[in-house]
């Protein structure tokens, strides 16, 4: 969640991914069937349109053939040289009658033949006859042609002024009579008629037809300024088209073919589809636009990509149908987390669904819910009863604080008295303990103890001791007889055989006089006004609280004015370094010895200091306490 | 247009001068049409000119000449003739059927002596455009291929020139007199025929011959490099109306310069003409021959129009040598606008 990554909802994921691969699988097939269908879509087109143009071919060829097999007929008749007048012009008549698609006919002899050239036609059901005079016709294709050739010859369209007045085609044949050329045998048909067969076709939508010459003229096509005046090259130039130029000559080489064209003016990409009529050599041409033979394709290609995304939808959908239902026990999953995370745990989660695994993990979590709400309330319990103990325990400690004599209240102290102590535990509570009072007038009582043992009943142990101290010191005037019932009180009430090392010392405020007993305590030092140091450690009993018999006893000294009593407990001694070393008395006695004009705070708080900059450590183990007694001179008589 | 406007300029002084007038004008338009104010047509003064052939764009110069005017602005009322074998230029013209032919160079100085004597107004084309084409064959590769061969050579006068090339060389070929069709040769009923660079050549690639395929013999590179097309008329005619033969070649000149420099608009009016005569209106072939009229005509960009003397004694030479003419044809009186020179 942290990763930045967008997270999408499992249906959006599930369907997105659905559709990439759908748009993958439906572009491959596409590209695949789609190439298919459409070369067969093309094939079928071309072999439809190809047939149409066979039949029309056949069409066309049929009649061009006849006219020759015509002409073949009479052109025998009229070289073997037997018809008189009469005759021939019967079968003329016959000729022109039988052939409807034939408008003249011209026996065009030439120059020292010694006949006359005439055209001939029918009138209103009578053949006409009309002489050409113009010698001229003998450069004319239609005869120049056959005559040098002695072959017969299919013209392109000419304009027969001398005869019919129109357009016509002409079949010319060499006329031999005798062994010798004696002109040439034309039959002529209108180009009206072919190029009404030809433009009749249509293929497609606007598909058309259009009939070149044999050597590429454009002869009949819908567009009239093109035929006769232009071939097939002349287009190819007119577009700078290199293929059609070779379309053209595969034209005029009788060849058929199919082929498409880029670019044509103005439907775009075309098909031409060409086949020449075997008796002339002429070429019936179509021209079908590629948008159109592929429409049927195109159609297709739409409606299979509407039924893609049709699909799409629907499985889209289902699955987004399919993915919400299995979708909303982890929604609900989600919910309940949320509020878990809220720390409600108060709530119904329904486990309704039939997928395995989001009901192994519905239960699971409703199974963790039901737990951990047991255990929070268990916890709250625990939580409360510590939290009740814990107030007990600081309110105790507050008293054990309490017991222990405050800096600001000089009452407790003589006026040739100087003391300063600090007591800081290691927990909450402690088992350490300095006190100090006045006995009476004339003797101050000053004490430091340290209970071995932790936790409340080392602590509880330390208030009896105090409270004890107080109340029995005034009726034992010494510290060894105070320690001796210290000890019975201990011994028979101490419950956690807890035991007390302990330094108790009287001061007799006129004389200066200290008498001090060491119960298994860290030795008492004596730092006398002037800096020197004394030790003693010499301890006069064991610790308090062990021995129900104990002998303690007890030394004395003398105290001048501005002496210092320096107490401690094992805390103080015992703080061990970073580097496990003890602190020890050597430490103490470092700190002391560099003391010079000193005060009880001043040497406390250097001993404390000195602690805890030597054990560097927040944590501390054990109580740390600390007593400075200073006696100032003896009290004024 | 800018490097057309010079040479006209530079031709209507030449041609102003040659018809007596004064010195002219730095700008010849405006004071030509000050000295020929706008007139009805029953004012004009009426010229049948012939052209050498069906029309085409071999003749666009005049047809723009009648379409933009600059006959008219003339004083003339021009009568553009199809020409062609059944309307031989020169006959119409020796005949009165034409006040002004097309003609040949070669045909007018070969006829000169022995006709009616005619003078060349202006040699419109610069170049020899005849060629021999056929298809190539192990037979047919170098000139003396010609040998035995038949070639189609156009009947009557447009012919003349080629009969006498291979007659001047003697070639012992086979003429067979032709019309224009080049189906001929496609058909194998002959093995060349004579050729306009500008026009049949182009017809016979456009029934899908490539050049490659085809042997051209340029009768230039054979020792006959003769100009053809010129502006003729009789001594005659020119003696009676020598102002309105002036004014006639300068508006068929200026004609000449706007078609060149408006291709695509004389092709609009070629093709009108091509299909009132019911003659095959086809624009690729027309853009074709009008082009090469370009270098023909432009040849000289500085002197549009005028017969070089070169020229002429190029032809009179091949004609007195050959022996179809027997004695010189003078330039001066043949050509008789002696200011009329390239500067």
């Amino acid at each position: 969640m942290r990763s930045g990554k967008k997270t999408k909802t499992l249906a959006f994921q599930i369907i997105s991914f659905i559709f990439f691969f759908l748009v993958i699988v439906l572009a491959v097939t596409f590209l695949i069937i789609g190439q298919l269908i459409n070369r067969v879509t093309i094939d079928s087109a071309n072999e439809s349109i190809g047939n149409l143009l066979s039949e029309k071919v056949q069409l066309i060829d049929k009649k061009l053939v006849r006219i020759m097999t015509q002409g073949r007929t009479f052109r025998n008749v009229v070289s073997s040289d037997v018809l008189d007048e009469t005759e021939l012009r019967r079968q003329l008549l016959h000729l022109l009658y039988d052939n409807p698609d034939l408008i003249s006919v011209c026996l065009a002899y030439g120059e020292g033949s010694g006949r006359e050239p005439r055209v001939y036609q029918l009138l209103e059901g009578r053949l006409s006859s009309k002489l050409i005079a113009n010698p001229d016709y003998q450069y004319k294709d239609w005869y120049q042609i056959p005559y040098l050739t002695q072959k017969s010859y299919w013209s392109d369209p000419w304009f027969d002024a001398d005869g019919s007045a129109q357009l016509v085609c002409s079949y010319s044949l060499p006329l031999v009579v005798n062994g010798s050329l004696m002109g040439i045998l034309r039959l002529d048909l209108p180009l009206e008629n072919l190029q009404r067969i030809a433009l009749s076709i249509k293929a497609k939508d606007t598909g058309y037809a259009f009939l070149l010459s044999y050597n590429g003229t454009i002869v009949a096509h819908p567009e009239d300024s093109l035929a006769m005046n232009y071939t097939i090259f002349d287009l190819a130039e007119i577009h700078q088209d290199a293929r059609l130029r070779e379309i053209g000559k595969s034209i005029v080489n009788d060849e058929s073919g199919i082929a498409r064209i880029k670019d044509w003016d103005p439907e775009g990409d075309v098909w031409i589809y060409y086949r020449p009529l075997p008796s002339s050599h002429w070429t019936l041409a179509m021209i079908v636009p590629h948008a159109e033979l592929v429409s049927d394709y195109n159609k297709l290609t739409l409606i299979y990509l509407i039924a893609a995304v049709i699909a799409f939808l629907i499985v889209a959908a289902i699955v987004y149908g399919r993915t919400h239902a299995i979708n909303q026990p982890l929604k609900n999953l989600v919910d309940s987390l949320k509020l878990v995370g809220r720390g409600d745990l108060d709530f119904e989660l329904s486990t309704s669904t039939n997928a395995y695994e989001i009901k192994f993990l519905t239960e699971a979590f409703e199974q963790m819910r039901a737990s951990l709400k047991e255990y929070i309330t268990n916890l709250r319990q625990v939580t409360a009863e510590r939290n009740r103990i814990m107030n007990e325990v600081l309110f105790a400690s507050a008293i054990q604080r309490n017991l222990i004599p405050k800096h600001d209240n000089p009452g407790l102290r003589p006026q040739n008295i100087s003391t300063y102590g600090i007591l800081e535990p290691a927990g909450q509570i402690g088992g350490d303990l300095y006190d100090y009072f006045l006995i009476d007038a004339n003797h101050f009582c000053f004490g430091i103890a340290d209970v071995v043992g932790k936790g409340i009943g080392a602590a509880m142990s330390m208030t009896m001791v105090t409270t004890l101290l107080r109340t029995v010191a005034p009726l034992y005037g010494t510290p060894a007889q105070i320690m001796g019932q210290l000890n019975g009180f201990l011994v028979k009430n101490n419950l956690e055989s807890n035991f007390v090392t302990m330094t108790l010392g009287i001061i007799d405020l006129n004389t200066g006089e200290l008498v001090f007993s060491n119960a298994g305590h860290v030795p008492l030092y004596l730092l006398r006004k002037d800096g020197r140091l004394r030790k003693f450690a010499a301890t006069h009993s064991t610790a308090l609280g062990f021995f129900e018999e104990l002998a303690v006893e007890s030394e004395s000294l003398k105290l001048g004015p501005g002496d210092q009593i320096i107490l401690v407990t094992d805390g103080v001694t015992e703080a061990l370094s970073p580097d496990e070393s003890l602190f020890g008395t050597a430490g103490l006695e470092t700190i002391l010895g560099e003391l010079a004009e000193t005060q009880p705070e001043r040497t406390a708080q250097a001993i404390l200091a000195a602690v805890r900059d030597f054990s560097r450590s927040d944590d501390q183990k054990d109580d740390i306490t600390i007593l400075v007694v200073e006696f100032q001179g003896n009290l004024p008589g | 247009m800018a490097g057309l406007c010079l040479p006209l300029a530079m031709l209507l002084l030449l041609l102003a001068s040659a018809c007596g007038q004064e010195a002219p004008q730095p700008q010849p338009q405006p004071r030509v049409q000050a000295e020929i104010p706008s007139q009805g047509n029953e004012d004009l003064f009426p010229i049948r000119y012939r052209l050498k052939w069906l029309h085409q764009a071999q003749f666009a110069g005049s047809y723009m000449a009648l379409e933009k005017g600059f006959y008219q602005k003339r004083g003339l009322d021009v009568q553009i003739l199809s020409g062609g074998s059944d309307f031989p230029p020169y006959r119409s013209l020796v005949n009165g059927h034409s006040d002004i032919s097309n003609l040949n160079l070669m045909t007018a100085v070969k006829y000169y002596h022995t006709g009616p004597e005619i003078v060349n107004l202006a040699q419109i084309s610069q170049k020899n455009s005849t060629i021999l084409v056929g298809k190539k064959t192990p037979r047919l590769l170098s000139i003396e291929d010609l040998n035995g061969k038949k070639i189609g050579i156009w009947r009557d006068e447009p012919g003349e020139y080629v009969r006498l090339f291979l007659e001047y060389n003697q070639y012992d070929a086979q003429i067979v007199p032709v019309d224009w069709s080049v189906n001929l040769l496609l058909n194998n009923a002959i093995d060349l025929m004579n050729a306009m660079d500008y026009n049949e050549l182009h017809r016979i690639l456009m029934t899908g011959w490539d050049e490659k395929d085809l042997i051209q013999f340029d009768l230039s590179d054979h020792g006959f490099d003769i100009v053809d097309d010129g502006l003729y008329t009789t001594k005659e005619f020119y003696g009676q109306h020598p102002e309105e033969c002036a004014r006639f070649t300068e508006a068929t000149l200026e004609g000449w310069i706007y078609a060149l420099a408006h291709p695509e608009e004389t092709l609009d009016v070629v093709l009108g003409y091509l299909r009132e005569a019911h003659l095959p209106a086809n624009r690729a072939h027309q853009a074709w021959m009008l082009g090469h009229m370009r270098d023909r005509v432009l040849r000289y960009p500085d002197a549009i129009g005028y017969l070089h003397p070169d020229d002429f004694d190029k032809v009179q030479a091949i004609l007195l040598e050959h022996g179809w003419i027997s004695q010189p044809v003078d330039y001066k009186s043949f050509y008789p606008h002696e200011i009329r020179k390239k500067n």
